[in-house]
């Protein structure tokens, strides 16, 4: 057992390490700054502050006593964030601000922005990656979720909707008024659930009789899919009525449901 | 996309901030009103904290979000004007004894043009961080916990944020409420917890890393303007230049500033390291008084925004205190140095018990 401790451990704190190091050379380069650092005829406090602080941060991140802890708990993976005490900004930029200074004042500005070329090479832009899109509103969340909270809101009670996966992190960011009969903790793998209901509507083909049962059973009254959703046969011969369309979601309304007024007559 | 709500909700965080640190904490507004926003911010989280963790422990059919909303709304603007009058009275008193230094603000051509790239680049990622949206999973938690304290709901961590069913109360989340105060924010200015989570905080809380940056430029380079602002210009484009990995602090800063993982990394973590620093750079070794108290609220307002945030501020906490031996502290700045573990200890102690 305490092998099994001892490796499980180690793997996952270097893999946890090289996870945080990523793909550029900015660790590389705070190294390199801390090295410089320790060599430097610098304020005694400042060397202890960068090099001293630096290396006990990262002795407390390797120290095998989080081995334990990683064996036994399954949120291990946010240990990463003791790398967070390391003063990397602080250190990189002070080594490049204090080198620069050595630098004849003319060629200086040169120097600036061969310094800002190194942080770019050795780094890598936040907002290049595919998670940032256009705020459709003030709320970040899409259009189409809010028109479906909006339309499906009954003044002075919950409802509950069953929507898409990619749908499921937002619908209660804009309003708790709505719940679902399962949320995010579905698709998030080997941290979350498993969801029957979901299970059933994300098939190639959804078996209508089987998902109308589920949602029934989750007292959810409204379905919202994409509307190129196949169902093996037809929602309105199981009580589910059209409502309208956002965007690719279709919704429909379980006309058997009670939802505080009688809703298909109100439309 | 409406403005002046969420405006009034950023004005409002950064103007008590200020108002508190520089009442309370008024030597440090050499190093910047901002710096005194930051300070202040910590006096707000670390009040914050202390009001709602017993209301969550010992909640019931009587005692649930509106008593925390109540509480915080009368003794916020309590603890503004006890800072507003110190101080007036210390600029009366400054006035009477003729003290009058006030140092102006005079910039050559070259810190001209360095301020102007930071200011630039702080611009370009505050309209990154309104105008777009990230996705993150975790926000479905956080921020839908967020929205369902700024309603009419009473009960808290009892909801499951994913669905909306009752799953009891959630202790691994319950003890670091930071969703709690956007959700007061929320309540108490009518305004969608979604926009005060993903519009108000970013506004709000970048700055006031900036803020710390250059308290701690200020440090470092000893009032030397064209070495900080260059310093602030290397350091914010470090910050955009962060993506290298998902898991630096600095993304969170950019992408996710409504979490409280994101304060942690980003306000609580290098505000406890310039506190070092300036502790670590007297001839003594010693924490001054003041320096004391707002160390003791950064470790509250680390408690408020993660729970491993008491880990990590007990790790910087305990090397502080190796530190003090290093350099030969008397046995009293030992005791102290030790002694500002406990907010962190308490907190940690209650998470195991409960």
């Amino acid at each position: 057992m305490v092998k099994e401790i001892i490796i499980r451990g180690f793997t996952a704190i270097t893999d946890s390490y090289r996870e945080f190091q990523g793909k550029g050379l900015m660790v590389t380069l705070f190294l390199v700054a801390v090295v410089f650092m320790a060599y430097s005829r610098r304020d005694k406090y400042l060397k202890d502050m960068f090099v001293k602080y630096s290396i006990y941060v990262l002795a407390v991140f390797f120290v095998p006593i989080w081995y334990v802890y990683i064996y036994y708990k399954s949120d291990y993976e946010i240990l990463y964030r003791i790398l967070w005490l390391l003063p990397m900004g602080v250190v990189i930029c002070y080594v490049l601000t204090e080198t620069l200074f050595k630098l004849p004042e003319k060629i200086r500005p040169l120097g600036f922005i061969g310094a800002l070329a190194l942080l770019m090479l050795c780094g890598r832009l936040v907002y290049v990656n595919g998670y940032f899109t256009p705020a459709q509103n003030e709320y970040h969340i899409p259009d189409s979720v809010v028109e479906i909270c909006e339309e499906v809101n009954v003044d002075g009670r919950e409802i509950r909707v069953a929507v898409p996966d990619e749908l499921l992190s937002y619908v209660r960011q804009y309003t708790t008024t709505v719940y679902l009969p399962y949320g995010r903790e579905t698709i998030m793998g080997e941290y979350g659930g498993v969801n029957e209901l979901r299970d059933i509507l994300n098939a190639d083909v959804i078996d209508t009789p089987v998902a109308v049962d589920g949602l029934r059973e989750y007292d959810t009254p409204y379905l919202v899919v994409r509307n190129d959703a196949r169902f093996s046969e037809s929602l309105s011969d199981f009580g589910f009525v059209y409502v309208t369309s956002f965007d690719i979601y279709d919704m429909y309304l379980d006309s058997e449901a009670y939802i505080g007024i009688d809703y298909i007559n109100y439309r | 996309m409406k403005i002046v709500s969420p405006a009034l909700i950023c004005i409002s965080i950064l103007l008590a901030s200020y108002l508190i640190g520089r009442g309370f904490f008024g030597h440090l507004v050499k190093k910047g009103a901002g710096f005194a926003a930051a300070v202040g911010l910590m006096v707000l989280w670390g009040v914050f904290l202390v009001i709602s963790i017993p209301v969550i422990i010992f909640q019931n059919d009587k005692i649930g979000m509106h008593t925390i909303v109540n509480i915080y709304a009368v003794t916020v603007p309590a603890i503004v004007l006890a800072a507003l009058i110190l101080s007036i009275l210390k600029t009366v008193r400054k006035r009477k004894t003729g003290d009058k230094k006030k140092e102006q603000l005079v910039l050559d051509n070259k810190e001209i043009i360095y301020l102007s790239i930071f200011f630039a680049l702080v611009f370009y990622q505050l309209f990154k961080a309104v105008f777009y949206a990230y996705a993150d999973g975790d926000d479905a938690f956080y921020v839908a916990m967020s929205q369902s304290l700024s309603g009419e709901l009473d009960a808290l961590y009892i909801n499951n944020p994913y669905t909306g069913v009752i799953d009891g109360l959630m202790y691994r989340y319950a003890l670091a409420p930071f969703p709690v105060w956007i959700a007061f924010l929320s309540r108490i200015f009518k305004v969608n917890a979604a926009t005060v989570s993903h519009v108000c905080m970013p506004i709000a809380l970048i700055p006031i890393t900036y803020a710390i940056y250059n308290a701690i430029g200020e440090k470092l380079f000893a009032g030397n303007k064209e070495k900080k602002y260059i310093f602030l210009c290397l350091v914010a484009v470090f910050i955009m230049f962060s993506g290298y990995s998902f898991y630096p602090s600095e993304v969170f800063m950019l992408t996710r500033a409504r979490q409280g993982k994101e304060a942690l990394g980003n306000i609580v973590i290098p505000l406890l390291f310039y506190e070092m620093l300036d502790t670590a750079s007297g001839d003594e070794w010693s924490i001054t008084p003041k320096n004391y108290i707002l160390i003791i609220f950064i470790t509250l307002s680390g408690a408020l925004t993660s729970v491993f945030g008491n880990i990590l501020v007990l790790v910087a906490l305990f090397g502080n205190f190796i530190y003090s031996f290093m350099r030969h502290a008397v046995l009293k700045e030992k005791i102290k140095a030790a002694s500002l573990a406990l907010p962190n200890l308490l907190m940690l102690a209650l998470y195991v018990l409960l």
